[in-house]
């Protein structure tokens, strides 16, 4: 058996300097934030022609400064103002394989709307694992601490695509807020499965709380170990295979599920131990 | 409870066998061999297949009932951009001021968004060129689009494209009666704008027109015409519309995902099957077994949901909701693997493989359980916020993952447990 809460200053000091570390960088740095958090247009054209001439019948719809890259196939066209340029392309004969443009009304509205959808579901959660912890001692404790947990996992998948957007210059777009919920659902689902265990042992068994915490997780160890491997390898091949448009949605999963699993066992469960230590032996004046 | 067993594998098999046709992509053959002719297909987003997806905002003032104006609004856009309502156009109320419109399959977006842009308001002027101020040669009527019951395109003597208009009979009709009388007394000329551009006249009129009938000129084409009329008879809009947001896919780039997501999904699920089988063995197999039924079963209400009869509750599949769906087979795979954990922790205890399948069950249960319903919160609240807000690739999401933990905890409880309870009194028992 591995004496896992025994060692958990190791743990948590391993994650905060982690998502310190993530901190930095989201503070410093910031996350590449795509226009659908910004506003503005983003327009894929598959064309031979001269970047000059793209250029020109751009800036002919009024654009000032368009940002123009060379694809595999034409270019990628990218400015602050959301102007329709379609239909001037389209004239001049080039395809528009993709055309977004987001004004800023509806960018500053996703911020608000995602941290609306975070503040319910975690709110939710809570009373809801408190419901379901009901018959142990403290049940609010296990509902705070799977929201400590499910923002650790978040923190941790944005802090690491703040170091790749200031790294590889990796954007951040709508794709962020549903994968950050899809870890959410990981982080809540393995945090639920860990204190189950914790919950059916301390109603069984009797000892010291620290002791049947350990016990606990080291029985749910086999299975927190296999359902990552075969979640990880489903996702690992969508990574590989899955097409460019997808890449970045699966590894925001792909993080947030290592990051689910490890906190559940060496974050969440720790946590309720040390918070049972502390107000058993109230600290000293 | 032999007997029972051996009805409910039974019924398993046949359960399996229907929705192994069903989720067959060319199930359409399978089908038609039963006299069935009928294609099932999944109904993908604007992400998938390409399409335009446009986010307007209309002004409403604030004494106006938002609800009452969006509503109008979008019956008269769906007319417009649908008007027979065959078009799988999917347009919703968001965030109080918003109408969010998905269309799929698009030559033209820009011709499109002209249309839904249009507040199509028609207006007849009596004009008096022989007033001295210029503002008083066009004297508003009590005449307007509103007393329009139909309109029709069609030709008038030299062959040109015209718009018959056919006005509401009584009052409407009396209007416009008595608007030509006065304009043919008073020898002055009338003229039509729609949306401020002149679709008849100025000119003068051939006699009083009492009949309600009335004909526009003007228009370039037939399908000129055609639009015009369509927009008459939708209705001017309630509320002035601004677009705010605009994507447009092409349908190249939809297919490419779609292939790409269903490989790499072909070998994800192969490397899960290999490590289940590895690390379960028996057990394994039984998990796999479960997880393809599961799979076929969520292909089958993807494409059974697109049926008419169940409108409005379609599974559109979205890239989100293909991560929704993705995320379903990891908690498909953790409930087997729970379940399988705590069989192999009763069978080591020393427990008889009957009694150790049932036990293992029981314990896992209450896991299972929890994090299910925990997850459908996220995915009722997600949905829900997502829904008021006009987030549809959240809402994708939340509705795919729902239904997969939902059908998951059913498959884990029914087809796990059956075959592992029939597979344990087999010569193999001994082996889980």
């Amino acid at each position: 058996m591995i004496n896992i809460i025994g060692r958990r200053k190791l743990w948590y000091s391993v994650s905060a300097s982690v998502l310190l570390i993530g901190c930095v960088l989201l503070t410093v740095f910031g996350l590449q934030l795509g226009i659908d958090f910004t506003g503005g247009s983003v327009v894929n054209v598959i064309t031979e022609r001269q970047e000059s001439e793209i250029a020109e019948i751009i800036q002919a719809q009024g654009v000032s400064d368009p940002l123009i890259i060379a694809t595999e196939a034409g270019y990628q066209i990218r400015f602050a103002e959301d102007i329709e340029v379609e239909a001037a392309l389209n004239q001049a004969g080039i395809t528009v394989e993709r055309f977004e443009r987001v004004g800023p009304s509806v960018s500053r509205d996703l911020v608000t709307n995602s941290f609306k959808s975070l503040l319910a579901v975690s709110l939710a959660i809570t009373i809801y694992v408190a419901f379901a912890f009901r018959k142990v001692e403290h049940p609010f404790r296990f509902g705070s601490i799977a929201i400590v947990a499910l923002l650790h996992d978040s923190l941790f998948v944005l802090g690491v695509f703040a170091l790749f957007g200031t790294v590889f210059g990796v954007e951040v777009d709508a794709f962020i807020v549903t994968a950050i919920l899809t870890v959410i659902g990981f982080s809540v689902h393995d945090t639920i499965v860990v204190f189950d265990r914790i919950r059916e042992n301390l109603l069984r068994r009797s000892g010291q709380f620290e002791n049947i915490v350990n016990d606990s997780v080291n029985e749910v160890m086999g299975r927190s170990l296999n359902t990552s491997i075969t979640t990880i390898l489903v996702l690992f091949a969508l990574f590989l295979f899955g097409g460019a448009s997808t890449v970045n949605f699966i590894l925001a999963l792909l993080l947030g599920m290592v990051s689910g699993t490890y906190s559940s066992i060496f974050i969440a469960s720790p946590l309720l131990v040390t918070w049972h230590n502390r107000q058993a032996r109230p600290a000293k004046k | 409870m032999k007997n029972k067993l051996r009805w409910q594998l039974l019924g398993l098999a046949l359960f399996t066998l229907l929705v192994g046709v069903l989720a067959y992509p060319k199930e359409g053959d399978i089908l038609r061999l039963v006299g069935i002719d009928h294609d099932l297909q999944i109904r993908r987003g604007l992400d998938l297949q390409g399409g335009v997806h446009l986010v307007y905002e209309a002004e409403i003032a604030e004494d106006e009932d938002s609800d009452d104006v969006l509503r109008r609004t979008i019956r008269i856009v769906q007319q417009r951009i649908d008007p027979g309502g065959a078009g799988e156009v999917i347009i919703q109320a968001a965030d109080n001021n918003r109408i969010v419109i998905q269309i799929p399959d698009v030559d033209d977006p820009q011709s499109v968004i002209d249309r839904i842009g249009r507040t199509a308001s028609l207006e007849f002027y009596e004009v008096n060129f022989q007033a001295d101020n210029p503002e008083e040669q066009f004297i508003p009527t009590d005449v307007s689009g509103e007393d329009v019951r139909r309109a029709d395109p069609g030709f008038d003597q030299i062959s040109q494209p015209v718009v018959n208009l056919r006005f509401e009979s009584g009052e409407s009709t009396r209007r416009f009666g008595e608007l030509t009388t006065r304009i043919f007394q008073n020898n002055t000329q009338l003229l039509i704008l729609l949306d401020g551009e002149p679709v008849f006249g100025p000119g003068p009129v051939q006699g009083p027109i009492l009949t309600g009938e009335a004909r526009l000129t003007g228009s370039e084409s037939v399908a000129d015409a055609q639009e015009i009329a369509d927009l008459l008879n939708a209705g001017a809009l309630p509320v002035p519309l601004e677009l705010v947001a605009q994507q447009t896919i092409g349908p190249s780039l939809g297919a490419e995902a779609v292939s790409a997501s269903v490989l790499a999904g072909m070998i994800g699920l192969l490397s899960l099957i290999v490590f289940l089988v590895i690390a379960y063995r028996m057990g394994g197999t039984v998990a796999v077994t479960a997880m393809i039924i599961y799979t076929a079963s969520m292909m089958t209400i993807f494409k059974l949901s697109a049926l008419p009869i169940f409108g409005g509750y379609t599974v559109v599949l979205t890239l989100a909701g293909i991560a929704g769906f993705i995320m379903s087979i990891a908690v498909a795979a953790d409930a087997n693997i729970l379940v399988l954990e705590r069989l192999r922790e009763e069978r080591q205890a020393g427990m008889n493989p009957v009694k150790a399948v049932e036990s293992g069950f029981d314990h896992a249960w209450s896991s299972i359980r929890d994090a299910s319903i925990a997850t459908l919160i996220i995915c009722v609240v997600l949905y829900s916020l997502a829904q008021n807000l006009g987030e549809t690739a959240i809402q994708g999401f939340a509705l795919v993952l729902g239904i997969g933990v939902a059908a998951n905890v059913a498959s884990v409880s029914m087809i796990t447990r059956t075959l592992l309870r029939g597979l344990v009194r087999t010569r193999f028992g001994d082996k889980i």
